[in-house]
């Protein structure tokens, strides 16, 4: 069927419009998640505000607790100074992992659900670069933002007892002696990019299901998993692959940092120190970043060819 | 080349064939108006023409494959698929941000001159705004994209009188050149039928019957025979006939005017007229489902 050829001009690619670089599609699509999740970062703000708040109550005590800390020996005493900034960091990274992944699991069921996919697909933004810009939320923007407000609360503490101790007529010196000042932040940069790496597969899992569940996405994310471990205790009276997803879920800290051994030493700061020549040659890691990178291959074209619900 | 070419296009859901070996060819810097009933498959159509859904058979959108290079193709399109599609979340200063951002043909200024015209303020978030004025934030965004191809599924739903009038006046003298296409569906026939070029009506997953706007008045005709005259004017082959009062009205395509002149009085039908002669007459051959 014909309609009308006699007026034609040429429409050849050639003419396309030119192109917006990657890149920058990339970062307004990560904009356009942020505007959209703002409760990723309220959670953060929120969690990290309580904690600091706790750190300043620890703080005002500290004075009245010197007497008693310098009764214990050097490595239990490195332990109780360094106890509430691992605490604190530990709650912002836990807090950091559930908001990532229920981001993962609502985004691209949500763009779906309001029918918003329309509007998104009428921008030359590819999935690709659309799922990538999501998937940049959980391992990337979070995790920078958690490790800031992690290294802000710390500070927080820091100074708080720094002034305590000073207002008290103490020693400032000996305080910083027995903080981790300087290796912390690094630990705990190294612990965020840590996390990014071994929890990526559970992320792509959970934006896969995101992209593909008609409805219920919260139970399909999470009930394979619970399905694998009652089938595996149950029929085959093993416990491989009930370990493999333990370890997914609690074990980041045992992949990555090793139990401190020297513990009378100088130089003991903390009962785990990092440990990435093992978290890199780690065979689980590997294996886990594949799967990873074939579920979020799967999750693009789900986005490709999903209708709206 | 042509805008859009298509060739034994089909998609199944489930049983039902929505579209239906569908051949089409669309040239540039028409506007092309979709009429069909609801289920049609008119925007199963769009969809396959914009990448967003997935079809047998050959389809060229501006030279390139929709379904694999649907983000190229967008650079050169813009559309509406759907009138409420805009996030709820997003505040109307963030959409025209990211459009600009990503859009290589979004001009500003267009989408500031017309959101002058509404009553939309620029801070708020979608979801506090009248359904009309997302809708009219939808158009404004679209009209603010200098695109190739423009598609427009039911645009205008939701929008007072007033404002789709206005809609369309603009859509003809500040968006249309030849150098466009224009691709719109609508329930609101008689409102697009002065702004089309041409006409394809679809049914049952078939564009069952297509023509250019130009040619309409040359080519249809309607006649209101007295009772004497019906025998006469049914030997002519009408497309399609009705009582109405005493006398018959029966709906001609190429027929000699003299001859129809002496049964009785002529007029133009309306687009409407042909199509319920095209889609609703039950005495036509079915098309669409025994394939």
């Amino acid at each position: 069927m014909s309609v009308n050829s006699n007026v034609i001009h040429e429409t050849s690619p050639a003419t396309t419009a030119s192109k917006v670089p990657p890149l920058r599609l990339f970062s307004w699509s990560i904009r356009k998640e942020l505007w959209e999740h703002r409760a990723i970062y309220w959670a953060l703000l929120a969690v990290g505000g309580l904690v600091s708040v706790g750190l300043i109550y620890s703080a005002f005590r500290l004075p009245g607790k010197i007497e008693y800390l310098a009764t214990l020996s050097t490595s239990e005493r490195l332990a109780a100074y360094d106890l509430p900034y691992s605490a604190a960091a530990m709650i912002l990274m836990a807090t950091m992992v559930l908001v990532a992944c229920f981001y993962c699991i609502e985004t691209l069921y949500g763009e779906r659900r309001d029918r918003s996919i329309l509007f998104w697909k009428s921008m030359p933004v590819s999935d690709p670069i659309a799922v990538l810009a999501k998937f940049a939320i959980p391992t990337i923007a979070l995790p920078t933002f958690a490790l800031c407000m992690a290294i802000f609360s710390q500070l927080v503490m820091l100074i708080a007892s720094t002034l305590m101790v000073y207002v008290n007529g103490l020693s400032v010196s000996a305080l910083w002696a027995l903080l981790p000042i300087s290796t912390m932040p690094i630990g705990l940069a190294y612990f965020v990019l840590a996390i990014s790496l071994w929890f990526a597969p559970v992320y792509a899992w959970f934006m896969f299901v995101s992209a593909w569940a008609k409805r219920a996405t919260l139970v399909w994310a999470v009930a394979p998993a619970i399905a694998v471990i009652a089938i595996e205790q149950l029929t085959l009276n093993t416990s491989t692959l009930t370990q493999v997803i333990k370890s997914r879920v609690v074990g980041v800290a045992s992949a990555s940092f090793t139990a401190n051994s020297d513990s009378s030493g100088r130089d003991s700061r903390a009962d785990l120190v990092p440990d990435p020549g093992k978290f890199f040659a780690s065979p689980e890691l590997w294996i886990g970043l594949l799967i990873a990178a074939a579920l979020l291959i799967a999750t693009i074209r789900m986005r490709r060819l999903r209708d709206p619900i | 080349m042509h805008c859009i070419e298509a060739r034994g296009l089909t998609k199944k859901f489930g049983n039902t064939l929505a579209l239906n070996n569908v051949d089409l060819t669309v040239a540039a810097g028409r506007i092309v108006g979709l009429i069909g009933p609801n289920g049609a498959g008119k925007t199963t159509l769009l969809k396959a023409i914009l990448g967003l859904t997935s079809f047998d058979g050959e389809l060229t959108v501006l030279g390139r494959d929709p379904r694999t290079e649907r983000d190229v193709l967008m650079r050169d399109v813009c559309f509406i698929a759907d009138v409420s599609v805009l996030p709820t979340w997003l505040r109307v200063s963030q959409a025209i941000d990211y459009v600009e951002g990503v859009h290589p043909r979004f001009n500003r200024a267009t989408i500031d001159a017309f959101l002058a015209k509404t009553s939309i303020k620029r801070t708020a978030r979608i979801g506090e705004l009248s359904k009309g004025m997302v809708t009219q934030l939808h158009l404004a965004l679209v009209m603010s994209i200098e695109a190739k191809l423009m598609v427009l599924d039911e645009p205008t739903l939701g929008l007072d009188v007033i404002y789709r009038k206005q809609f369309y006046e603009s859509l003809l003298n500040d968006y249309h050149d030849k150098a466009r296409t224009i691709l719109i569906t609508t329930h609101q026939i008689d409102e697009i039928q002065h702004v089309l070029t041409d006409v394809m009506f679809v049914d049952q997953g078939r564009v069952v019957f297509s023509y250019e706007a130009d040619d309409f008045e040359s080519h249809f005709f309607e006649l209101s025979a007295p009772p004497g005259a019906v025998n006469e004017a049914r030997a002519l082959a009408p497309m399609y006939e009705r009582k109405s009062f005493d006398r018959t009205v029966f709906l001609y395509r190429d027929v000699d005017v003299e001859t129809i002149a002496a049964l009785g009085e002529i007029r133009t039908p309306s687009i409407e007229d042909v199509f319920l002669a095209v889609v609703g007459n039950p005495s036509r051959p079915s098309q669409g489902a025994s394939a």
